[in-house]
């Protein structure tokens, strides 16, 4: 090995250029390649409700499902308004959510506003949440929140329009033999049906949620 | 280019993100029991209303010890375990000890009323909020959510979700705590 490489002319001009070359663009490399991983590092992140880098492209309000009063409805139904979207479903074995309490809430302090906002909860649940449970349930919360069914499909194509992830678990001691899995998260939905926002009841009080949407409800205003 | 992996690598978290409580939600187990906290926590100031809409606070019970329980009617494991506290209540209740239902019904005291008749609750008193107040004050996540406070208002320890309130080992602490604090005096 040493061999080939003390034969070759050490001093070559030639030579001496493209080592040079080649090293300046290692260096050159290494600091590109600090530069972007010292910027993904310590860019510091925006807080959630503004933050859009959650796939959000990805995320659009798509489904045709059934609503607590039996009535077939599109994302078409909710146009015009910003969407709160959230899934999970009426039977918890052990601790139940109570992020559709936290929604009620956004809605009395929207007040007025609240009439812009159209809150949905999407069971991801379909065998167990009929209609009939759905209306009895959304209406223990708030009367504008709107219960959402649908066939196993219907739910299957509605989460993934939201990008959400849901699952049957089987378990004997649940009553029924299953429980559901399901994120708990808010997506917040422009009028058009884009992504907007994602709240985490953990995360955003509900004065906090309110604040955000009034502030875009603003900007709607002035943009008017 | 950067930029899309970058986001892509965010989708990916977002997603194990979503996963991971999903997981812990679905796979909590039934069986967890109450235990205490190595040492007493101070508790945020809790307020309600009776029944007969009186304002109330957790301080007015000062003196005994509460097991003040945070549920609603339209939460099953809530509904599941209220006979137990109710059981509870009828045997250590009094002047030394309080189960404290506190209920965030938004409907109000009317379909907790039904469900007390139903259930055939007898000992519980029925403690309103409506507004939901106390799950911000106490930074609640999920129903039911339990604790154990002493005769001075502090925290001795905290359950997030059901329990057999009446089972012999939890009757036997409460006993315990309630016996220790009366020697102190």
């Amino acid at each position: 090995m040493s061999d080939s490489t003390s034969s070759a002319p050490k001093d070559s001009p030639r030579l001496r250029g493209v080592r040079w070359a080649a090293w300046g663009l290692v260096l050159i490399t290494a600091m590109a390649v600090a530069g972007i991983v010292g910027w993904s590092t310590f860019k510091p992140e925006p807080p959630l409700p503004t933050a859009r880098q959650l796939g959000q492209a990805m995320i659009k309000s798509q489904f045709t499902l059934t609503d607590h009063h039996g009535r077939n409805v599109t994302e078409q139904d909710f146009h015009g308004r910003w969407q709160l979207v959230f899934f999970g479903f009426t039977f918890c074995p052990d601790v139940c959510p109570t992020t559709l309490a936290v929604m009620a809430q956004v809605l009395d302090i929207l007040g007025e506003d609240a009439n812009k906002v159209a809150p949905m909860f999407i069971t991801v649940d379909p065998e167990r949440d009929t209609p009939e449970v759905l209306a009895e349930y959304v209406g223990a919360f708030h009367p504008d929140i709107v219960g959402l069914t649908g066939t196993p499909e219907q739910i299957k194509q509605a989460a993934k329009s939201f990008r959400v992830f849901y699952g049957k678990t089987e378990r004997a001691d649940a009553p029924g033999g299953y429980v559901m899995g399901h994120s708990g998260y808010m997506y917040l939905m422009t009028p058009d049906g884009s992504y907007d926002a994602v709240f985490s009841e953990n995360l955003h009080p509900p004065e906090k949620i309110a604040a955000e949407i009034q502030r875009r409800l603003k900007n709607e205003r002035i943009e008017k | 280019m950067t930029v899309m992996t970058r986001r892509r690598a965010m989708t990916v978290m977002a997603a194990a993100s979503v996963v991971l409580p999903a997981a812990v939600a679905g796979a909590a187990g039934t069986a967890k029991t109450f235990s205490l906290h190595d040492a007493p926590l101070p508790m945020s100031e809790v307020t309600f209303t009776h029944e007969d809409c009186r304002p109330g606070a957790l301080a007015d019970f000062r003196g005994k010890h509460v097991l003040l329980n945070i549920w609603a009617t339209w939460c099953p494991p809530c509904r599941e375990e209220m006979p137990t506290l109710d059981r509870l209540q009828g045997l250590l209740g009094g002047n030394d000890f309080h189960v404290l239902p506190l209920s965030i019904d938004r409907a109000g005291v009317k379909v907790v009323r039904d469900f007390y008749a139903k259930t055939g609750i007898e000992n519980l008193k029925i403690y309103m909020d409506q507004n939901a107040r106390v799950m911000r004050v106490l930074k609640l996540g999920g129903l039911p959510t339990t604790f154990l406070i002493d005769p001075s208002g502090q925290q001795l320890g905290r359950l997030v979700g059901p329990a057999e309130w009446d089972a012999p080992d939890l009757v036997t602490l409460f006993r315990d705590r309630i016996a220790s604090a009366k020697n102190q005096r």
